[in-house]
């Protein structure tokens, strides 16, 4: 063992470690993308915006909720039909992100007036912003991300519908 | 005609051997440079994909996100260019072995995440990509052992 974890190599380790430590908290200070380093609560408002050159408007559960009784707005569930039975915000289309192709005609069908709220499962999952890339393809505007998700969402006890 | 055996020493020592140990240093160079860049780019993703492991507290997460890459970097090229080579197979074995171990972790709580190795394209946690870890863990400790063996050899 001392052939591997000698004085030397212990203080090379120390070394590499504490240059990389000075490094990246330089890098991330002066970096545009750089984080806040102890508080990760705000990294999910600016996921969408980091992750693609076209940016999203990004809204929480409560600017959702108040949407949610507005007639002009369409909410779309981004995830499996499987999943959208399980639970989805009542009145929301199932819009398969990975089966995005057996949904076309919904696509067409989509009222381009209409403000559209996209969401899955939370921040940690990425369909909704890939579906919003692809309808922004389609000439969809007006969309918008509500990136906490339906498990935010139920969390909050909010509206519900089950198959 | 009896057969030609070779010592453990022969076997690392040999040609074939150091070609093997050429093409191994490349790819994983390679490999944690690319994972690097991935994570420098969008350092947001890689925090909340560490986020979804759900092993690390919220006040560390960022602090992870920032300073793993860049060991992934100057490791990669620390291995590339052989400088302080012993050391940084050290830490990218180590390395390994942690990501490994949130992978297994992943796996027994049952998350159905992605790894976050390499951004937008990593792959799903599960038994393939922790074979693939393994592995990598396999090829870094070999070249760890060749090169202690070098060093021994130097100092005898």
């Amino acid at each position: 063992m001392k052939w591997i974890l000698n004085v030397e190599t212990l203080r090379n380790i120390f070394l590499i470690t504490l240059f990389v430590l000075v490094f990246s908290f330089t890098y991330n200070f002066f970096s545009p993308k750089g984080l806040n380093i102890f508080n990760a609560n705000v990294n999910s408002m600016k996921k969408v915006s980091q992750s693609t050159s076209n940016e999203f408007n990004v809204i929480s559960i409560d600017e959702a909720l108040e949407f949610f009784y507005n007639e002009n707005t369409i909410f779309i569930d981004a995830r499996s039909p499987s999943d959208y039975e399980k639970g989805h915000i009542p009145g929301a289309l199932n819009l398969s992100t990975k089966e995005f192709d057996n949904y076309l005609e919904t696509v067409f069908s989509l009222p381009r007036n209409k403000l559209i709220i996209i969401y899955c499962e939370s921040i940690h999952c990425n369909l909704s912003h890939e579906l919003a890339v692809k309808l922004k393809n389609f000439g969809i505007e007006n969309i918008y991300l509500m990136v906490e998700g339906i498990n935010e969402w139920k969390k909050r006890s909010l509206p519900l519908n089950k198959y | 005609m009896e057969k030609k055996k070779f010592t453990f020493e022969q076997i690392l020592n040999h040609k074939l051997t150091n070609l093997f140990s050429f093409i191994i240093r490349l790819f994983l160079a390679f490999l944690f440079i690319y994972a690097a860049l991935t994570k420098i780019y969008l350092p947001v993703d890689f925090a909340n994909a560490i986020d979804s492991y759900q092993i690390v507290p919220n006040w560390l997460i960022n602090f992870f996100a920032i300073v793993i890459p860049w060991f992934e970097l100057f490791i990669a090229f620390g291995i590339l260019f052989k400088y302080k080579y012993k050391e940084n197979l050290l830490l990218y074995s180590f390395l390994m072995m942690i990501f490994s171990t949130f992978i297994v972790i992943a796996m027994l709580k049952g998350l159905d995440i992605e790894c976050g190795c390499f951004g937008e394209n990593s792959t799903k946690v599960g038994l393939k990509k922790l074979i693939e870890n393994i592995g990598i863990i396999i090829l870094s400790l070999f070249l760890l052992i060749q090169q202690v063996y070098f060093d021994k050899i130097k100092e005898a």
